[in-house]
């Protein structure tokens, strides 16, 4: 670990949307090549802000962020689409194509990624969409999938391409314990072949059985970065008698970036 | 790729079937326009041509022109290297020629006693543009009494092929400007109906002309689709009015380029492209929204 850069860093960011909102305050950290991340907090934390920041959709307002080796305020639009196709995302709100089968919007980003073979492009869809368990599904358009489904098209979407990083808001929002299970399964999977996966999730018992590095966030903040953590801070594992569950930081892991960190 | 940005082409098209019938229409109307221009520059030419082997110079000689001044200045006239054919009219084939264009009216001429037409010189020209200094020429030896230069026709013909140049030129270029503008205000409504997938494809990772291109392919598809319309009216109307042509102007003895229809078929195919995609990347450049914030 100590030989990577981390693929991720952030100084001292805030986020204040136009309207006013601060959506993000002073947030540090760094994630670093190959970890899987639960991102955790209440509604409106600011964990699908954190995201958008993350895939620059938005800029920050204040701080660094430094995202796959891009300086985020510094980089050209030009570049985006191609850092962008670095990062594989599951939308909270999926974004699929409306006028896309469910196929063609997995396959889509295979054609955004250059590829022209067409059948690299099938067989490499009809196995994601196997992975996702929506083979039977792959001619149906977005508007006739249930929700679940649509979401796991999104998630196949984001696989589809092999990214060096995913970033996925709520990927099993929509599911049932088992198809949920099953997701979070497939993103542990494709952690252990190297990729960065960062998951905002409110699923407690992913979050408690996989035991990942937590983030914790509340109203902007961060208030918990732990290893091997679970979906709240443990108190009864820290033998705290404070009896406070929004203690801001664990102590386990200092949220301060350490210098010489990169 | 290319499957992909013409079915997402098509679908906007489609979804926005009024604008693109009206751009389509406006289009092809422009090209109507301009081919039948075009159609009549192309004949006024052809009939510039057909006459202008027919400038000639008549020389009127003094009664009594002795055959040897005559002579004398035919060989004059023929040595010179501007001139063609040189043919004596006598007098009395002067008549001739008269009474024959006056076939249907005998009368008019048998009142006539005395033959009151001298005798001429028509000389043709190799160039019409030697007209002025043939006839200055004639006109300044002593048997000649007058001299016309035939070329009046010729002269109003060019002037008219100038003005319908002219007007035609005005014309296309007006249309075009309402073409094109008409063209990016379709683009810019596909490209408003299309704001939210062009945001997700953004997301994914598309580059900006990968997301752009299919919108300059609908402009190209709608110029064409134009072009060809356009085309088939054109074709349809210069095969029935050509015959008549014929028939009316048989004198002129147009010679039609056989390959007129298939070049106006280029041409629109060029134009009707050349304006739809020039108006969508109007489009594309100016109502495209940024990337980020
Ligand atoms: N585009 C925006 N413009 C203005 N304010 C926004 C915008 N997006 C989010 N916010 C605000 O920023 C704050 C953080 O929102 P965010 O979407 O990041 O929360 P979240 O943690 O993802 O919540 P949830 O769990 O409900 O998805 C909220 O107060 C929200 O109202
Ligand atoms: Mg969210």
């Amino acid at each position: 670990m100590t030989t990577f850069d981390p693929i991720i860093r952030l100084d001292n960011v805030s986020k204040c949307y136009l309207n006013g909102v601060l959506a993000l305050q002073s947030v540090s950290l760094t994630i670093n090549p190959g970890e899987f991340v639960f991102l955790v907090g209440p509604s409106g934390s600011g964990k699908s802000t954190l995201l958008r920041l993350l895939l620059r959709d938005e800029r920050v307002t204040t701080g660094r962020i430094f995202v796959a080796g891009h300086n985020l305020l510094r980089i050209q639009p030009g570049a985006i689409p191609q850092f962008r196709r670095r990062i594989g995302v599951v939308f909270q709100d999926y974004k699929l194509l409306p006028r896309l089968t469910a196929f063609e919007n997995v396959a889509f980003a295979l054609r955004v990624h250059g590829f022209h073979d067409a059948r690299a492009i099938r067989e490499r869809t009809i196995a994601v969409l196997e992975l996702v368990g929506l083979r039977a599904q792959a001619d149906r358009y977005p508007a006739t999938l249930s929700g679940g489904e649509q979401q796991r098209v999104s998630v196949a979407r984001a696989l589809v391409t092999g990214p060096d990083m995913l970033l996925a808001d709520e990927p099993t929002g929509n599911l049932d314990p088992d198809n949920a299970l099953a997701i979070a399964e497939l993103l542990d999977q494709i952690n252990t072949f190297g990729t960065t996966v960062v998951v905002a999730t409110h699923n407690r018992d992913l979050v408690d059985k996989f035991r990942r590095r937590v983030l914790q966030l509340d109203q902007g903040k961060l208030v918990r970065d732990e290893e091997s953590g679970g979906y709240t801070l443990a108190l009864a594992a820290t033998g705290d008698s404070l009896g406070e569950s929004t203690l801001p930081l664990d102590g386990r892991r200092p949220l301060t970036l350490p210098e010489g960190s990169r | 790729m290319l499957r992909f940005a013409s079915t997402y082409a098509l679908q906007t098209m489609r979804r926005n079937a009024l604008m693109t019938s009206v751009a389509i229409g406006t289009t092809a109307v422009l090209l109507l326009v301009l081919s039948t221009i075009a159609v009549i520059v192309v004949s006024i030419d052809a009939g510039v041509q057909a006459l202008q082997s027919r400038v000639n110079v008549i020389a009127y000689l003094k009664d009594g022109t002795s055959p040897a001044a005559l002579s004398a200045l035919e060989s004059e006239m023929r040595s010179r290297p501007d001139v063609a054919v040189v043919t004596y009219i006598s007098k009395d084939e002067a008549l001739k020629r008269l009474q024959k264009q006056f076939a249907s009216h005998p009368g008019l001429l048998g009142a006539i006693k005395d033959n009151p037409l001298p005798a001429s010189l028509d000389v043709r020209l190799v160039h019409p543009s030697a007209a002025t200094d043939v006839g200055k020429a004639l006109q300044a030896q002593p048997s000649i009494s007058d001299v016309i230069i035939n070329e009046d026709v010729v002269n109003r013909l060019v002037t008219a092929g100038r003005f319908v140049r002219l007007v035609g030129a005005v014309m296309v270029i007006g249309l075009s400007v309402a073409v094109i503008f008409i063209m990016t205000n379709v683009s810019r409504l596909a490209i408003f109906t299309r704001r939210a997938e062009i945001e997700v494809m953004r997301l994914v990772g598309a580059s900006e002309w990968f997301v752009r291109w299919p919108f300059v392919l609908e402009g190209a598809l709608c110029g064409a689709a134009a072009s060809l319309s356009s085309f088939l009216i054109v074709a349809a109307g210069y095969h029935s009015l050509i015959p008549v042509l014929r028939g009316s102007f048989a004198f002129l003895s147009l010679p039609v380029d056989p390959l007129l229809l298939p070049k106006l078929l280029l041409l629109g195919l060029l134009i009707g492209v050349g304006v739809g995609v020039l108006g969508s990347l109007i489009a594309v450049r100016r109502f495209w929204e940024p990337a980020t914030s």
